[in-house]
């Protein structure tokens, strides 16, 4: 009995086999197709900190300064720069254009002067935009 | 469960199952009678599905790395298109990818790269960009992410055996992008793909 059943199996299967054989065929659908590549490499640009600066620093007394942007290094891509000048305890006394004359000279109140620091970075305004691009800082330190 | 072929299912299936198989068997068979044959012969050729980009220099600066970009600039890279198989084609489709390279260029739908293909029936003209048709000028491809999958290309005259198109292929960078993309960069693969044109009856 159980050599008639797994006969009886065997049979169905090669049926089944056989049947899909010649079914197969019909189902294949197949086209042909050819393809070609290119891969170019995109990259934004990076605005880099102003190379060099020349900022000077007067004194009287101690107790009062005029800080003064005398040159800067042009920045790659920057269409606008920017002078940040910090006072001793690293609050912002003043910010301004150093390509403007009245953004270039910073002359403080009346207080404790000390070690004041400063920072000139080169910006991309987006032409007809709001947005910008904010470059790296150029760091110095002013001692009276 | 074991089949049986004492019960009516069984048999019912190995009945099912024999007819299947002589019916499969019998139209591979032989059989014995009287015949006569003559033959005739026809070359049957496939057709050959073969697009191609054109070969770097004038007729294809899209392998030209791009660097630099700044929110507002637009980049033109020239490329022909042409269909060298001796078929015609059902459609061109593009898709591109970034793989491992992805950056905000490629994954910010908004405000990174914008892809816009044009195509003029004669040469772009210039010698930078932006470049000029003379000819009659068609969008391709309308402005989307760059990072796209089996776009369809439209308006090809390469769909044709041997025709050739000259494809304008603009990448925008948009105003909107903020200061995170800067230094971002990305290898953008172009994969254009042709397939056979639909089936005839011959």
């Amino acid at each position: 009995m159980t050599s008639r059943n797994s006969f009886l199996r065997a049979l169905v299967i090669v049926a089944v086999v056989v049947l899909g054989l010649i079914a197969g065929p019909t189902a294949a659908v197949a086209a042909f197709t050819d393809s070609e590549r290119a891969t170019p490499q995109f990259s934004a640009a990076v605005i880099p900190a102003p190379a060099t600066a020349n900022v000077s620093m007067k004194c009287t007394l101690g107790l009062h300064t005029v800080v003064t942007v005398n040159s800067y290094g042009p920045v790659a891509n920057a269409n606008y720069y920017e002078v940040k000048i910090y006072d001793r305890f690293g609050s912002l006394e003043f910010t301004g254009d150093p390509s403007q004359a009245a953004g270039r000279t910073y002359s403080s109140g009346i207080e404790i002067i000390g070690t004041w620091s400063y920072e000139i970075r080169g910006l991309y305004k987006v032409p007809g935009s709001n947005n910008f691009w904010t470059g790296k800082p150029l760091k110095g330190t002013m001692t009276c | 469960m074991a089949i049986s072929l004492k019960t009516t299912s069984g048999k019912i299936l190995a009945s099912v199952a024999l007819v299947g198989t002589a019916a499969a068997v019998a139209g591979m068979g032989t059989y014995g009678a009287f015949t006569s044959s003559t033959s005739a012969s026809q070359a049957v050729t496939a057709g050959t599905v073969t697009i191609a980009l054109g070969a770097p220099g004038p007729a294809n600066t899209l392998n030209v790395p791009v660097a630099g970009l700044l929110p507002g600039d637009k980049v033109e890279k020239l490329v022909t298109l042409a269909n060298t198989g001796n078929s015609d084609l059902n459609n061109v489709t593009l898709t591109t990818s970034a793989g491992a390279t992805a950056s905000l260029l490629t994954t910010d739908v908004t405000n990174g790269l914008q892809l816009t293909i044009e195509n003029c029936s004669v040469a772009w003209t210039g010698a930078t960009a932006p470049y000029n048709c003379t000819g009659t000028r068609s969008t391709v491809l309308a402005s989307g992410p760059v990072i796209a999958a089996n776009k369809a290309l439209s308006n090809l005259a390469s769909l044709t055996s041997a025709k050739t198109d000259n494809l304008k292929v603009t990448t925008a960078f948009p105003t909107t992008a903020n200061n995170d993309f800067q230094g971002a960069t990305s290898t953008i693969a172009f994969a254009f793909t042709g397939t056979q044109r639909t089936e005839t009856t011959k």
